[in-house]
């Protein structure tokens, strides 16, 4: 044997290199899998909790409009305005309000696919409306309904 | 022979070193996705601690103020603003120019906070005082008609306020000589000072003023007020004979200062009200009443239309208005009319 050789066992470098390859891009693909759902589940989680935010404010706000109507006399006119993200996690999404007899603010997002409800307490009837988030207007006209609407202050 | 085994070379370990590489890079980049994530929960978590809600309360107590200052307005009309003489025009005009005020210095009050309000007029309620106030007479109308009418049933009126009898010789009320649960409930029959309020629907209500001298009805001497609709009910007030007058107040619903709730007309006569005095021989004193009702719409031949010519007579004035107060700040406009009558629930 050469003086400096390396002993070596009977197996093919070809061999030894491709098992050493399939091994790590396995371990690797599961670490970036599981990396991956981790945070779509946070992602998620982050566009819930950002959403119910949002509902709790728009809902302040209808119940402020619901409690000025019901204190005054005929012919008011409630406006309210909020700004609000245009986005929820990186993500759009749409404010609702479901009139009916247990009304409800329903917010939703497509991609993560998040559903958020509040529920309303009004006496002051509420108008079936939707709109994309951001800036946006609680309206009460001399007809009656309450309603959201896009648009922010007119300046 | 030759070698055909190839030596080991150290590339071999940067080979795989460079997966490694890749998948670091992978990871950073999947951490980077997580900060930003992160970023959104933080701003979350400030929106939902930020105080940015519009305050119905400031609204509601603005609109309030502007209500009461309004009302105070009218009240200072009522009191020294209406004579024989004036006309519906100039106490509108009084009254328009009392909301302009209120609203030039309230509104340069709150410009200082951020909040733009306005107070404008929308209506006026014509009024008129029927006033037996200034000199002591009986309850007759001014041509001596013992049985008449201060509100007739052709013009009833929407509202009645004010309305306050001060008797100063109770020594005119007749007499009890029949009881009321004995007497059927009709004009003829009846000899004692009677107030009879009647709305369109034919509902009636009743106050009959009379002396229970003998004690037939109370245990001691007494004046009494009875109370009577057309429903057949039948209520009482009593108090003492010994006083030299008393004051019926149905505003408050007080006999002599002591509550007596049947005073409270609206609980059995709803709608426009007529007013009739019957028997009006048989009181004495001083009363007063604002009626929701032109002057023009009562009976002129009942009053008298000069102060020298002696009570009753009937003044122009305002029995309520109507206002609107349209309030602005940075993210609330609110808007609204309200009605503005002093002490609306008053008699």
């Amino acid at each position: 044997m050469p003086d400096g050789a390396r002993p070596v066992r009977g197996q093919a470098i070809t061999l030894n290199y491709t098992i050493g390859l399939g091994i790590a891009v396995i371990l690797i693909t599961g670490l970036l899998v599981a990396g991956g759902s981790f945070i779509d589940r946070q992602q998620e989680e982050a566009v819930r909790t950002e959403l119910r935010v949002i509902g709790q404010q728009i809902a302040a706000d209808v119940s402020t409009a619901d409690r000025l109507v019901q204190a005054t006399d005929t012919q008011q006119t409630v406006t309210l305005y909020r700004t609000l993200p245009t986005q929820a996690g990186g993500t759009n999404y749409y404010v609702e309000i479901e009139a009916g007899p247990d009304p409800t603010l329903t917010l939703t997002s497509r991609d993560p696919d998040v559903e958020v409800e509040v529920a309303l307490l009004n006496e002051t009837t509420l108008g079936q409306s939707r709109v994309l988030g951001g800036p946006v207007r609680i309206n009460r006209t001399a007809s009656g309904n309450i309603t959201i609407e896009s648009g922010g202050r007119e300046s | 022979m030759a070698n055909l085994r190839r030596a080991p070379d150290r590339r071999d370990g940067r080979d795989r070193a460079q997966i490694i590489l890749v998948t670091g890079f992978a990871l950073a980049m999947a951490f980077v996705a997580l900060a930003l994530l992160m970023n959104s929960v933080i701003y979350t978590e400030n929106l939902a601690t930020r105080s940015e809600a519009a305050k119905a309360s400031d609204a509601a107590t603005l609109q309030t103020d502007m209500i009461n200052g309004s009302t105070q307005i009218l009240t200072y009309i009522d009191e020294h603003n209406a004579t024989t003489s004036v006309s519906y025009d100039t106490l509108n005009e009084t009254f328009r120019a009392g909301l302009n005020l209120t609203r030039n210095t309230t509104r340069r009050l709150e410009a200082r906070n951020g909040i733009a309000l306005t107070l404008s007029h929308v209506a006026t309620y014509n009024g008129t005082w029927i006033n037996q106030t200034f000199e002591e007479r009986n309850f007759t109308s001014a041509d001596a008609d013992e049985t008449w009418a201060l509100v007739p049933n052709s013009h009833r009126a929407a509202g009645i306020r004010e309305f306050r009898i001060n008797d100063t010789d109770p020594d005119l009320l007749d007499d009890v000589d029949c009881l009321p649960s004995s007497c059927p409930p009709t004009m003829s029959s009846l000899v004692n000072f009677t107030v009879r309020i009647e709305n369109a629907s034919g509902d009636w209500w009743e106050l009959e003023l009379y002396h229970d001298q003998d004690a037939q009805l109370h245990a001691d001497p007494s004046y009494v007020a009875g109370f009577t609709t057309d429903d057949g009910d039948h209520s009482e007030c009593a108090w003492g004979d010994g006083t030299d007058s008393f004051e019926i107040d149905f505003a408050e619903r007080t006999i002599n200062g002591s509550a007596c709730r049947p005073l409270d007309f609206r609980d059995d006569v709803t709608g426009d009200l007529a007013v009739s005095y019957l028997n009006g021989q048989n009181a004495s004193g001083t009363y007063q009443m604002l009626v929701n009702r032109s002057e023009g719409d009562l009976v002129a031949d009942n009053f008298n239309e000069t102060v020298a010519a002696g009570p009753p007579i009937v003044y122009k004035t305002l029995y309520g208005g109507r206002i609107r107060v349209a309030y602005a700040e940075e993210r609330m406009e609110f808007e609204t009319d309200a009605r503005v009558v002093p002490g609306e629930s008053d008699a």
